[in-house]
């Protein structure tokens, strides 16, 4: 059986060169981006942005991650947090959400619940600007709106 | 027996205090928040507006407002943190465009435009011209402006009292 696989393996190894060579002959033409198609990122990934004052604008944290192309970053089972002005907080929660570092854009198609001081908004898909404290949700709205931040009825992340 | 009525005591026991804590639990919470629902939003959370896009239904206690497109505007925080004197949740005022139907305490409305003012607890419509149903009467002015607490409505300009209504808006009401 061992020399079962000995054999396979000899049989694929070339094979295997060939296609690495070839793959490296292509490398010239192209940049290192296109070479790098994907890049998985395991036990947690957060996204930051800070101001000069030394204030977060937004961070998104994720369990996991995956780069989708060079702009663009996959986040898994995320929680982003925007702050806005007077110290008040927006809270985003999903199951996956493309950061785009390029034009600073947070998309979903997911199901996403959002947090704010005086309520809670739910929806199927989501384009964010946390910069411009932007939010579209494309399907599905449901809002909730309260008096005040002590009677939302929900826990916020922290 | 003894031990069948004891348990029937727990039970009722535990039904008590799983109600008080629902109490409790409402009491900590706002009694009257406002449900929103639509099929697009656009937000915006540092001017605090809401722009609600097809198919919007706005909930309250006070009331049902449906139209097709809606903005709300959310009450700002004074100096001292306090919300205004919005009595509608956090919203300060609601502006409903096209198809408004809006029914509160037996009384239903239909016209082209609703603006809730949360400040007054007013809703005046315009446009269409609105009509207004209570019981078996109809009555259409260019405006109408009702408030939400004491039920009453006003009809002004060109106030009337329609007998027979078009197909379109005997369906509007009947939605």
């Amino acid at each position: 059986m061992k020399n079962h696989l000995l054999y396979v393996l000899l049989i694929l190894s070339p094979a295997l060169f060939c296609g690495i060579s070839a793959a490296e002959d292509d490398s010239d033409d192209k940049s290192k981006k296109e070479i790098i198609d994907s890049v998985v990122i395991q036990n947690g990934v957060t996204i930051t942005e800070i101001e000069e004052s030394g204030r977060k604008k937004y961070e998104l944290t994720g369990t996991h991650g995956e780069s989708l192309n060079p702009d663009v970053v996959r986040l898994f089972n995320v929680k982003a947090v925007i702050s806005q002005k007077e110290n008040e907080k927006v809270y985003i929660m999903t199951d996956s959400a493309d950061f785009n570092q390029k034009n600073k854009e947070v998309d979903t198609d997911e199901y996403v619940e959002i947090m704010f001081e005086e309520g809670v908004i739910t929806g199927i898909g989501m384009k964010c600007e946390p910069n411009k404290n932007t939010y579209k949700i494309l399907n599905n709205v449901k809002i909730t709106l309260y008096t005040k931040s002590s009677d939302l009825g929900v826990k916020l992340p922290r | 027996m003894k031990n069948l009525l004891n348990l029937n005591c727990l039970f009722l026991f535990a039904v008590c205090a799983f109600l008080f804590a629902g109490n409790c639990i409402a009491e900590s919470t706002n009694e009257f928040p406002v449900h929103i629902n639509s099929d697009k939003l656009e937000y915006n959370s540092e001017e605090k507006v809401l722009y609600l896009k097809g198919n919007v239904v706005v909930r309250h206690p006070e009331g049902i407002l449906v139209a097709d497109n809606a903005t709300v505007y959310q009450s700002a925080n004074d100096k001292d943190g306090k919300d205004t004197k919005s009595k509608i949740g956090s919203v300060k005022r609601i502006v409903a465009v096209g198809n408004v139907r809006m029914s509160s305490k037996g009384a239903i409305a239909i016209s082209d435009k609703a603006v809730w003012d949360g400040e007054n607890n007013t809703i005046t419509l315009t446009g269409g011209p609105p009509i207004a149903k209570q019981d078996a009467v109809h009555t259409q002015a260019d405006r109408i402006v009702y408030d939400v607490e004491t039920g009453k409505a006003s009809f002004y300009p060109n106030p009337k009292i329609i007998i027979g209504l078009s197909k379109k808006d005997k369906a509007r009401f009947l939605e």
